[in-house]
């Protein structure tokens, strides 16, 4: 059953990929190969792969549970709220709400996520910008405030 | 002899202290990350590629770093297998048939040291083939035109899929998926930019390291953090860490059987360690195991495929430096490194870096000799590392990987695709696609596309230029081969399937 949904999510894939491909027309000079043709032959090799594995019996995949999708769900908006909110409260804050959450996942004592928290985020940024010299925020929020 | 000059000039490139001490971080970071769930060497590699590129580091240094990472961890990768029976990779299955069993009966000193043993005779045998190969394959690869080219990508593609073991239309699909993702981006023929639905940050194409992260590492992450119940006892008592004479000399024409066989699979693109590590279990199976001791802890048994994927690893460069044309995932996450910094494999790599290569080759024997005392006396401390608690392994896993990416590009952008394409990879992984062959594709699609093109004006748009030759015959009938032979296995078995439904 999984390999039928992927199958079907694939065929969409390449259906769009190709129709878009047909679009990249370049205007004026041109060489043999041109832009569309590569892009083209990529969702033509894709189209009856799609319906070979539709249609073929394979040993299926296991689609994931419905806990498991929670779980992985709430792990990746952890990762989404990392990404929006980094330049706002800084490196550091937000990686210690990601081992907190991670943690707390995992069924650890607050505390302890709390101090590794704390203490990886601390070191990765004295590796990243004191040791490498490359950039991380440490927060608009704490600079508004001084 | 020439070669040996070559490599005596090597060898004064890599002692220089810094080379040393980068051989040193490669090879140790390199059996840490192979020990440990969830980062393996692609990860490791991809997530130093922005940080190395941020420092400015020499190429030459990058180079031999992440050769270190590579083949370091195929030796920390064999410690939790044989510890936890674990594999890591596909690539230490073997080990663990014999290797477990072992260390469940108390002999997890001898397993460990023997494995040890035979990755450096494995590593050592592969770096004195890749000396005398690579340049006799690299004068032969000057014959390879654009067309030829062309089909060797194509080749690499079957390959990959036909033995990645999983289902070879899975393989393909995959290697489809990639294709796309690599034709994101502005079109370097036309100028026309394609797939970037008018945003700016994918004009220059997607960021492979983000890419790789995100499939690898991000997915990793999710599927450890979906099993967040019972992670086992780990036992880092090992008692002592040696083998004796009897067992060292029962071992020791396998471990060189081994390593010439899995030398050979690894130059073979799309083979790699798996397959190498497999067929000289098998074949010592087959020449030395009277007894049928075989699985049940035979310490001939670990040696076997330890020396040979090990070797494969190494053979494995031979078609990226060579060539330019990688044959794994993790060989082409470094080919995707050396492109970015304008280093273009192929042909002409040996002479043109020629210290670059000789450097390479040596550091590998340097490292081979540092990576055997690091696994003998201290391999005590090393087993240390899989006490780290998943609650702190886990989001230090995916923290790392973001710190890195966010370091080097402040893009938020990147932190986003990086997510995608770890759900991506998870869906991937759960319904049994391989992920490689996406790295693959990413990475080699550009230059495929650009083959092609070449080919074209080379023929004034005549199609004909792709059967033209003798050589690119060859190369269309391996591929050919490569995607007749798992599709003969599929339809068998499905028909075994329909007769086992019908009766």
């Amino acid at each position: 059953m999984s390999d039928r949904i992927v199958a079907v999510m694939l065929l969409v894939l390449a259906l769009v990929f190709g129709l878009q491909a047909w679009a990249y027309v370049p205007i004026g000079f041109t060489d043999h190969l041109g832009a569309r043709v590569f892009p083209l032959a990529v969702a033509l090799f894709m189209l009856p792969l799609t319906l070979v594995l539709f249609f073929g019996r394979h040993v299926a995949g296991v689609w994931p549970s419905a806990r498991a999708w929670r779980v992985v769900i709430l792990a990746m908006s952890v990762l989404v709220v990392y990404a929006l909110v980094i330049e706002y409260v800084g490196f550091i804050i937000a990686t210690i709400g990601v081992f907190i959450v991670y943690g707390k996942l995992y069924g650890a004592r607050w505390w302890k996520t709390v101090v590794t928290g704390m203490i990886a985020a601390t070191v990765l940024y004295a590796l990243f910008v004191l040791a490498l010299d490359m950039y991380l925020p440490l927060g608009s929020f704490f600079e508004e405030l001084f | 002899m020439d070669a040996f000059q070559s490599l005596m000039q090597g060898f004064s490139g890599a002692l220089v202290p810094i080379n040393l001490l980068v051989v040193f971080l490669g090879v140790t970071a390199g059996t840490m990350i192979g020990m440990l769930p969830g980062i393996g060497p692609i990860n490791g590699i991809a997530i130093l590629i922005p940080i190395t590129f941020a420092m400015g580091i020499d190429p030459t240094a990058m180079l031999i770093l992440f050769a270190g990472i590579y083949y370091g961890a195929q030796y920390g990768n064999s410690i939790s297998t044989i510890l936890l029976n674990v594999p890591g990779t596909p690539s230490s299955v073997a080990t663990a048939l014999d290797g477990h069993p072992m260390a469940k009966s108390g002999r997890a000193g001898p397993a460990l040291a023997i494995s040890a043993i035979a990755s450096f005779i494995g590593g050592t045998v592969a770096v004195i083939g890749l000396m005398f190969l690579a340049p006799v394959l690299s004068k032969w690869a000057i014959r390879f035109g654009p067309a030829e080219y062309f089909v060797l990508i194509l080749f690499t593609f079957t390959m990959l899929s036909a033995l990645s073991g999983k289902q070879f239309i899975k393989g393909l699909l995959a290697t489809g998926i990639g294709l796309m993702l690599a034709t994101i981006g502005i079109d370097a023929g036309t100028g026309i930019p394609r797939y970037t639905f008018g945003h700016l940050a994918f004009y220059d194409g997607l960021d492979f390291a983000v890419v790789t992260i995100g499939l690898f590492a991000i997915s990793e992450v999710f599927l450890l953090i979906e099993q967040t119940r019972g992670t086992g006892e780990v036992n880092t008592k090992l008692g002592r860490v040696m083998v004796t004479a009897k067992e060292f000399l029962s071992s020791w024409w396998g471990m060189i059987r081994s390593a010439v066989i899995g030398f050979l699979i690894g130059v073979l693109p799309g083979a790699g360690a798996t397959i190498a590590s497999f067929m000289a279990y098998a074949t010592e199976q087959r020449l030395v195991d009277k007894k049928g001791t075989f699985g049940t802890g035979d310490i001939r048994a670990v040696a076997a495929p330890e020396s040979a994927n090990n070797a494969a690893v190494s053979g494995a460069l031979i078609p990226m430096l060579t060539l330019g044309v990688p044959g794994s995932g993790t060989t082409a996450v470094i080919l995707g490194a050396l492109l970015a910094l304008n280093l273009n494999p192929g042909p002409l790599f040996i002479v043109q870096h020629g210290d670059m290569f000789w450097t390479l080759i040596a550091s590998m024997y340097i490292g081979n000799v540092m990576l055997l005392v690091l696994n003998l006396p201290l391999v005590g401390l090393f087993v240390k590392v899989l006490l780290i608690p998943r609650y702190i392994l886990v989001p230090g896993v995916a923290m790392i990987s973001y710190g890195a990416i966010y370091a080097a590009s402040s893009s938020m952008t990147d932190l986003m695709l990086m997510t995608g394409f770890g759900l991506l990879g998870y869906l991937m992984r759960k319904t049994d696609f391989p992920l490689a062959p996406v790295i693959l594709a990413l990475v080699l699609g550009p230059m495929m596309e650009t083959s092609l093109r070449r080919a074209l004006s080379l023929s004034n748009g005549d199609w004909g230029i792709l059967f033209a030759s003798p050589l690119v015959l060859v190369l269309w009938g391996l591929v050919a081969l490569s995607a007749l032979v798992p599709l003969i296995r599929t339809l068998r078995r499905a028909r075994a399937y329909n007769d086992s439904e019908q009766h």
